[in-house]
């Protein structure tokens, strides 16, 4: 049995950490305004199991402990992570780009638009260029505020996600708003997601077994008032320890950002304080 | 008186020589010394017997030679070759006739170059083994489907790996009817087609074993 792994971090890529997590809450890189806009998710108002049925709660089996460091490894090896999905999912063979909240205090709605094509590369569906923007906006009527992850994930269940040839990225007209948005919308649809309950005592065990299931996450971080996706495990140990947890995360922040838009936390900011994962979308042509 | 006749007298015998059987052997050889020696010098062997020069010098040299014959050698190699017998072959048994090759299936996905169906239960796959998980995402098989699989309306490679139970009515009709195949098959299930014939079954095991199955109807 395999005790511990850790898998190599990638070239240019931040790890971020207690020492160094405050500067990126709400950074400036290269004169630009990188805005977060999570708000903390209120479980008391908005517990789990809200949102059925268009999200469920955590209903498979848990890998053992002692199985997770050589699963982890063996990904590694194959290159089987949803992080090297991506890099060959996208446009004619390449990587996905990454979404651009450019600014506004969206990214609430663009870690589930992430892990939307995280999911779609999964099961080898063609790369539709999904729109946050035509999430966001509606729920929040243009308005740029924050929210949490299931908010735009309840939005996706039921109405859909719009690529960007009928809801273009980053824009915010209300003439976005018509028919045939919605008709292409509906032909991105989240079909089954799943919410975790961090008062669960097996929290932890249920994000490994959801990393190692190739389960695309949406993690929101009050630490940092954030959210992304949280594409890949990174390390752990066999005893199940929470220090040894490290993830690797698709942030929103366009591709310049750390490597290719992805970077790695540690414990202890590594623990999202709220946890959902899709597992299936809509199968469905890309129009763009 | 009377005289009697005196008896004839007995013809004398020849005289046989005094000689052994093993000087009746050498006997030839003697002779022709004594012709040979008539025209040459002789020499003179204990016991009166006497060669001519040229033919003692022949002997010896043909003694010497003779003397440096490896005889054990000989023998051992004569001993290790292989004794080869004729034996009688019988005659060969008339070849069986080949059994019929089964025709290849047909096709399951009806359309041109390799297109390939992955059905999973999603909610389980955590049960499955970690290697045929690996499998499904692992970049040597996506990389060959990328480049082998036909291409889609928007340049996409054909295949799909899909959950059990899913609305299909916003895929194109190749696929809505490929995702039938796998109607009631035990999970995971594979649809290999490469427009000639194909594959369905189990999904295999591994990266490696996936990969062969794919190469198989591939190329």
């Amino acid at each position: 049995m395999l005790n511990y792994f850790h898998a190599p971090i990638r070239p240019g890529e931040i790890v971020i950490n207690d020492s160094n997590a405050h500067h990126f809450i709400d950074p400036t890189i290269d004169g630009e305004e990188k805005k977060c806009g999570t708000v903390p998710r209120p479980y008391d108002t908005h517990p789990i199991g809200c949102y059925a049925p268009h999200i469920k709660a955590f209903d498979i089996p848990l890998i053992p402990w002692s199985e997770v460091a050589e699963r982890l490894q063996e990904r590694v090896a194959k290159k089987a992570q949803l992080s090297d999905v991506r890099m060959i999912s996208g446009p004619n063979g390449g990587m996905i780009p990454s979404r651009d909240q450019d600014g506004k205090g969206y990214c609430w709605g663009h870690s589930g638009t992430s892990a939307h094509l995280l999911t779609r590369g999964f099961m080898g569906e063609p790369y539709a260029d999904l729109s946050a923007f035509s999430v966001c906006c509606m729920i929040k009527n243009f308005r740029d505020e924050g929210g949490w992850g299931a908010e735009g994930v309840k939005f996706q269940a039921e109405k859909g996600i719009a690529e960007a040839k009928f809801w273009p990225q980053q824009s915010m007209s209300r003439s976005n708003d018509n028919p045939q948005t919605w008709a292409n919308a509906a032909l991105h649809k989240y079909v089954e997601f799943i919410e975790l309950d961090p008062q669960d005592p097996n929290y932890l065990q249920q994000i490994v077994t959801c990393h190692l299931s190739d389960y695309a996450g949406i993690f929101d971080y009050n630490w940092w008032s954030h959210s992304v996706s949280g594409a890949d495990l990174v390390a752990i140990d066999s005893s199940g320890s929470h220090q040894s947890y490290k993830c690797r995360i698709w942030n929103s922040w366009a591709d310049s950002w750390s490597a290719q838009g992805m970077g790695t936390l540690e414990y202890p900011k590594a623990i999202p304080d709220s946890a959902l994962f899709c597992r299936v979308v809509r199968p469905s042509p890309a129009v763009s | 008186m009377t005289t009697e006749p005196t008896p004839p007298a007995p013809t004398p015998t020849p005289s046989q020589p005094d000689i052994s059987p093993g000087q009746w052997l050498v006997w030839p050889f003697h002779k022709l010394f004594e012709g040979v020696s008539a025209v040459a010098g002789r020499v003179k062997f204990h016991g009166g017997k006497t060669v001519p020069v040229w033919l003692a010098l022949l002997l010896g040299v043909a003694g010497g030679l003779g003397s440096q014959v490896p005889v054990a050698s000989i023998v051992q190699t004569i001993w290790s070759l292989p004794w080869n017998f004729p034996t009688p072959t019988p005659p060969a048994p008339p070849a069986p006739p080949a059994p019929p090759t089964p025709p290849a299936p047909p096709a399951p996905i009806p359309a041109k170059g390799l297109h390939v169906l992955i059905v999973v239960d999603n909610a389980n796959i955590s049960k499955l083994p970690s290697a045929q998980v690996t499998a499904l995402t692992a970049q040597s098989v996506r990389q060959y489907l990328n480049a082998t699989c036909a291409k889609g309306v928007n340049g996409e490679p054909e295949f799909r790996i899909l959950d059990k139970n899913l609305d299909m009515s916003a895929e194109s009709q190749l696929w809505q009817d490929a995702y039938k195949l796998a109607a009631g098959k035990t999970l995971p299930f594979i649809v290999v087609s490469n427009g000639t014939t194909g594959f369905q079954g189990a999904l295999p095991a591994d990266t490696d074993s996936l990969l062969k199955l794919l190469q198989q109807y591939g190329g």
